[in-house]
């Protein structure tokens, strides 16, 4: 077996299938575990204004928190002011959290909506970005031959070709190339395994544009890893 | 079907994937695949692609963000607290005002004819809060104690309005020497505090008039007539409890040096006419130029804004012994540590600037801190901070 198909078989392997939910990510509670039933005792004091068994949350969600904020903004140091803020909205809106959903899924989703909200923030900049790769309608529409010579050829995608490591490398640092719209929704759908309404709703998008952002997305992140994209 | 091959159904193919179609597009994809290996081996790389990003890690967590964070919760929690803590002063304020129109009246019912003129135990010629006039009044609990026992009640004590001893050695001696320079004649120094004259010894009130100007001092002829303008300023210096008379000439800003002292690390905020500086034990200092405050949160253990502040500062890039030029603007940040002798005698710099993001976290967090919690409480003890310290 060649270093090309074990690798595609390797990417196989690690389909849809095993995504883990939201709120089961590492360092996330799962329901009746023992974080998130000592997060019920934390949230308590915090809500009395316990200060320390606040920061005991920051130390238990942090990680993962971090983590959702980093995979769609992709730049540190807007990641820690996002972060910092997705805390501080925690702590002053913990009164009003009533315990209907798990305090990470809660906290998930405080995370999100500050860092879709930063991005909101840089709207110039994103709409300038987003010219260049909107109007590229030839992502979606574009014939076979357009989308790369190996389909003529009946060669292998230049991604099959690639070794995993090589193949995590590339998409890496096309994921940080992608317009960071583009990216949030990417982000929601295959990392977090949001449903397409839960993305709508999420960033305040129709449906339809939540379908053709996703589209668009992996068509320009799938030339771009093959060398061939923007 | 050469139609579909055409036009390659990218978007279907991405929803395809998503299992987001309705039954009939699916089935129309399914079909479109059979026939279209290309768009076979473009699903497969999104499908891929997903699973790849699926398993990316992210950089690790700085490990300042959670003292950043914690700062940022605490200040949060601060500017609550300052706004519970102006409601219950003003209905304490209006209480202690209410009081003291009712005994005003009362007395000037039965003793006005008889009664001697009373002697104002501080005269407050600008009238800098609202306390002067019952203060001047003379009876009852003074409203300044009424304040005292709120701000204590809440949490907070001020060092050294209510403990001054004007005899008291000064522990840095450059207090005495203050005094000697603004008195040198040996006449005792008027005592004032933002435009505020402070209470003195009673023999010393009954054998001066109220207003003396302090004597003239060579080379200070501005600081002279600052006094009797009323322009002095309070210099209120924890250690020794000292007041002594300052004015805007006179005033040289604290030395950060003698602020690392055994009162452990200091964190230093140097920006144009002013200085900060946040200690160990949760002191806060303010010098600038003819003011001095030191204030301390009255708790077991300290300001836990100020800990924070202390923990992000110990996770700097630390250069030490080697003050560099790390301005942002003209403020520096810079963590003062105490030194032993070898390394005073070795001459080692009292501290290090912080540098980078830590640098400017701190800064944000030690005027923010100063903003909310300190500079109200600042306020009341030493009198009316000087307008560059507000301004940003």
């Amino acid at each position: 077996m060649s270093t090309m198909a074990r690798a595609r078989g390797r990417l196989w392997r690690m389909g849809r299938g095993s995504k883990v939910d939201p709120g089961d990510g590492p360092g996330a509670a799962t329901p009746g575990s023992a974080p998130e039933t000592g997060d019920g005792r934390l949230i308590s004091k915090a809500t009395g204004g316990d200060r320390e068994a606040f920061d005991l949350l920051v130390e238990r969600h942090l990680p993962r928190v971090w983590a959702v904020v980093w995979r769609i903004l992709r730049h540190n140091e807007d990641t820690e002011d996002v972060v910092q803020e997705v805390f501080l909205a925690a702590y002053q809106g913990l009164e009003g959290y009533r315990g209907e959903a798990k305090f990470s899924t809660w906290l998930h989703r405080i995370a999100v909506t500050r860092a879709l909200n930063h991005l909101d923030r840089k709207e110039e900049k994103m709409r300038r970005a987003f010219r260049n790769l909107e109007d590229d309608s030839h992502l979606l529409e574009a014939a076979p031959e357009a989308a790369g010579s190996w389909i003529m050829r009946g060669s292998p995608s230049p991604l099959q070709a690639l070794e995993a490591d090589d193949l995590m490398r590339r998409l890496a640092a096309c994921l940080s190339r992608l317009p960071a719209a583009w990216r949030a929704v990417l982000t929601l759908r295959d990392v977090d395994a949001r449903s397409y309404e839960e993305i709508a709703a999420l960033a305040g998008l129709a449906l339809g544009t939540v379908r053709s952002r996703l589209a668009r997305a992996r068509v320009a992140l799938r030339q771009c890893v093959a060398g061939e994209g923007p | 079907m050469s139609d579909r091959r055409n036009v390659h159904p990218r978007e279907m193919l991405s929803v395809y994937l998503d299992g987001e179609l309705a039954q009939t597009e699916r089935a129309e994809v399914e079909a479109h695949l059979a026939d279209c290996s290309s768009c076979g081996a473009l699903l497969d790389d999104f499908r891929a692609m997903a699973a790849i990003a699926t398993r990316e890690e992210p950089p690790p967590v700085p490990t300042d963000l959670r003292s950043r964070i914690r700062l940022k919760v605490g200040l949060a929690g601060a500017g609550r607290t300052r706004q519970r803590r102006f409601r219950l002063e003003y209905s304490r304020m209006g209480i202690a005002a209410a009081a003291v129109i009712v005994l005003a009246i009362g007395l000037w019912a039965t003793r006005w004819d008889s009664a001697p003129p009373q002697t104002p135990l501080i005269d407050r010629p600008t009238a800098p809060d609202t306390l002067g006039g019952s203060e001047r009044a003379g009876v009852g609990k003074e409203p300044r104690d009424e304040l005292d026992e709120s701000l204590k009640a809440l949490g907070y004590v001020g060092n050294g309005s209510r403990q001054r001893d004007d005899s008291a050695p000064s522990a840095t001696g450059r207090n005495s020497r203050m005094q000697e320079t603004a008195a040198p004649s040996g006449a005792p120094a008027p005592v004032i505090a933002g435009g505020v004259r402070e209470r003195e010894p009673i023999e010393r009130r009954q054998a001066k008039p109220e207003r003396e100007p302090a004597a003239p001092a060579a080379g200070f002829a501005p600081a002279a007539a600052g006094v009797a303008e009323g322009r002095g300023a309070r210099q209120d210096v924890l250690e020794d409890h000292k007041v002594v008379a300052r004015t805007q000439a006179e005033a040289p800003l604290a030395s950060p040096r003698s602020e690392a002292t055994s009162r452990g690390q200091v964190l230093l905020l140097e920006s144009t006419g002013y200085r900060v500086s946040a200690h160990q034990d949760g002191t806060v200092v303010l010098s600038a130029v003819g003011y001095t405050c030191a204030v301390r949160q009255d708790a077991p253990s300290v300001d836990p804004d100020i800990a924070a502040l202390f923990a992000l500062a110990s996770t700097a890039g630390e250069t030490a012994g080697s003050p560099s030029t790390a301005r942002r603007g003209t403020t520096v940040v810079r963590l003062l540590k105490p030194r032993n002798a070898e390394e005073e005698s070795a001459g080692e710099a009292p501290g290090v600037d912080l540098p980078g993001a830590q640098g400017v976290a701190i800064e944000t967090g030690l005027r923010t801190l100063l903003r909310d919690k300190y500079l109200p409480l600042m306020e009341r003890r030493c009198g009316t901070v000087p307008r560059i310290v507000r301004s940003p």
